[in-house]
């Protein structure tokens, strides 16, 4: 019956029970083992030998005198001035402590804030760029319409408006040459140079010709319509619709598609120049630096005001 | 002269009345330093050192337990010889061939009816115990000290070590027991009346 009160040693409470640092509640508890358990007989008997064992060694005798020399005494304004700085000194590593740890958690603070910042402009910008991306006639139409201009002028200019013949088959000059091509009926005329892909039968993707790599708006190469060079009147058949004013302003139709050329290119520098100048004005990875190194600074000035202080008592 | 008194007149620089502090806790500061170092020069030069940093510092006392307050910076010493000894494990020439002239300090004969014998014994027990003591890692071998050696109360080490009240009881009896393990073990070289049983 007695066994089944029987506890495991407690080392501890054993050894503040021999000096008496265990409450009654401890005590009862203790002295209840006692009587019951030979372990714990055993075992605060064996401390008790210990204790007394250390309380048996002698103290050692000092090889001299650990006084201090009293000349420092022959200057006691300046041991005093000393002793105040030093105190003065001593007495404010509570307060930089404090001031460490301060200056620290407002760094770090700092330090979310503008990681926060940055995170945010970044998520930004590529939303802005992937709208920019999806954007549907934006990018693609100038570029469509400008890069085989770009290498292509003549080919363009050639395609958007096919010269009105000015020579006859017999070599006569024509008086009116555009209006000597005809068209079959019913048949949309050519668009104008510059304009949109819509009206253009036959042309290549999108009506803009840029799919198929033929390029130029109204194109006729594939599809479209033939123009039919009919034969010139006569000299003398005066039926001319196509004044020199008009030859000329046809002419001059030809022209925008190569003079839009350079304004695209330009375009297109311009798209390219835009996303450099988009990924600048990025402070803060500066000011992500400068708080985590200040932070680093404050937490190892603290650790060592610590360690000072508690060092000094 | 009381001791708040004398500790007034040493903050304010009064060197003599320091060293009266001094001569009345050096000798608690050696053993304390010795135990723990286990080396009479290392214990010396600490302790000197200690007062030395008492003494600077004694603005930083702001009343209680002054013996408390300066075995704290004797510890703390201690502590850092300690470190700097296992930074730089070199053996001094001394230490390889002991010099019988240069003994370690023999202990203090407390008892002038003591005979001989008996203080062979007390000895040579002090050297088997100190050998115990200094195979405790160095935060045991400072409680037991202040405990068992020197008598400092539950309160007080725990004041002078910075450590919880449960820290230190709970270390003490690790220490306890640890150094009944040591001693039994080495009981052939107890002198007999010391040993457990008896």
């Amino acid at each position: 019956m007695t066994a089944m009160y029987e506890q495991p040693v407690d080392l501890t409470l054993l050894s503040a029970y021999l000096d008496g640092e265990v409450t009654q509640e401890e005590r009862t508890r203790v002295e209840a083992q006692l009587r019951v358990s030979p372990a714990w007989r055993e075992e605060l008997e064996s401390l008790r030998w210990t204790v007394n064992l250390l309380r048996e060694l002698p103290d050692m005798p000092m090889p001299r005198s650990f006084e201090l020399p009293v000349l420092a005494e022959t200057a006691p304004a300046a041991t005093s001035r000393l002793g105040t700085r030093e105190r003065g000194w001593r007495l404010d590593l509570g307060w930089l402590y404090g001031f460490f740890r301060t200056s620290a958690a407002v760094t770090v603070a700092l330090l979310l804030a503008v990681v926060g910042l940055d995170v945010w402009q970044t998520r930004g910008d590529l939303a802005r760029e992937v709208l920019t991306a999806q954007s549907p006639a934006s990018a693609p139409a100038p570029q469509a319409l400008s890069q085989p201009a770009a290498g292509t002028a003549p080919e363009a200019a050639r395609n958007a408006q096919p010269a009105a013949p000015t020579i006859a088959p017999d070599g006569k000059a024509l008086q009116n040459p555009a209006a000597q091509a005809t068209f079959p009926a019913g048949a949309a005329a050519p668009p104008r140079p510059g304009s949109g892909g819509g009206g253009v039968p036959g042309g290549g993707g999108g009506g803009l010709g840029g799919g198929d790599g033929t390029g130029g708006v109204g194109s006729t190469s594939e599809g479209g319509l033939p123009l039919v060079a009919t034969p010139a009147p006569a000299a003398g058949d005066v039926q001319s619709s196509v004044t020199p004013d008009t030859q000329s302003a046809l002419t001059a139709k030809a022209q925008p598609q190569a003079q839009a050329q350079p304004n695209d290119q330009r375009g297109t520098m311009n798209e390219a120049q835009g996303a450099p100048v988009q990924a600048q004005g990025r402070p803060w990875r500066g000011l992500e630096f400068l708080f985590a190194g200040l932070t680093i600074a404050l937490v190892v000035g603290a650790w060592a005001v610590r360690r000072r202080m508690t060092k000094d008592g | 002269m009381d001791e708040t008194s004398l500790i007034r007149q040493a903050q304010g620089g009064d060197v003599r009345a320091f060293n009266v502090l001094v001569r009345a806790h050096q000798s608690t500061a050696f053993n304390v330093a010795y135990r723990i170092v286990g080396d009479s020069d290392a214990a010396a030069d600490v302790t000197q050192d200690a007062f030395l940093h008492a003494y600077k510092a004694l603005g930083d006392f702001q009343g209680g337990s002054f013996r408390a307050w300066l075995m704290r910076i004797t510890t703390n010493a201690s502590y850092d010889h300690l470190r700097y000894r296992q930074r730089r494990p070199a053996t001094s020439f001394e230490e390889m061939v002991p010099d019988p002239d240069m003994a370690e300090p023999t202990p203090a004969l407390t008892d002038p009816g003591e005979t001989p014998e008996d203080y062979t014994l007390r000895k040579e027990l002090g050297r088997v115990m100190q050998g115990c003591i200094e195979g405790l890692p160095p935060d045991q071998r400072v409680v037991v000290v202040l405990s068992d050696v020197q008598g400092y109360s539950y309160e007080e080490i725990a004041q002078t070590t910075g450590a919880e009240l449960g820290t230190v009881k709970s270390r003490l009896s690790r220490a306890r027991a640890r150094m009944r393990d040591c001693l039994m073990a080495k009981r052939e070289l107890l002198p007999a009346a010391y040993r457990l049983g008896n």
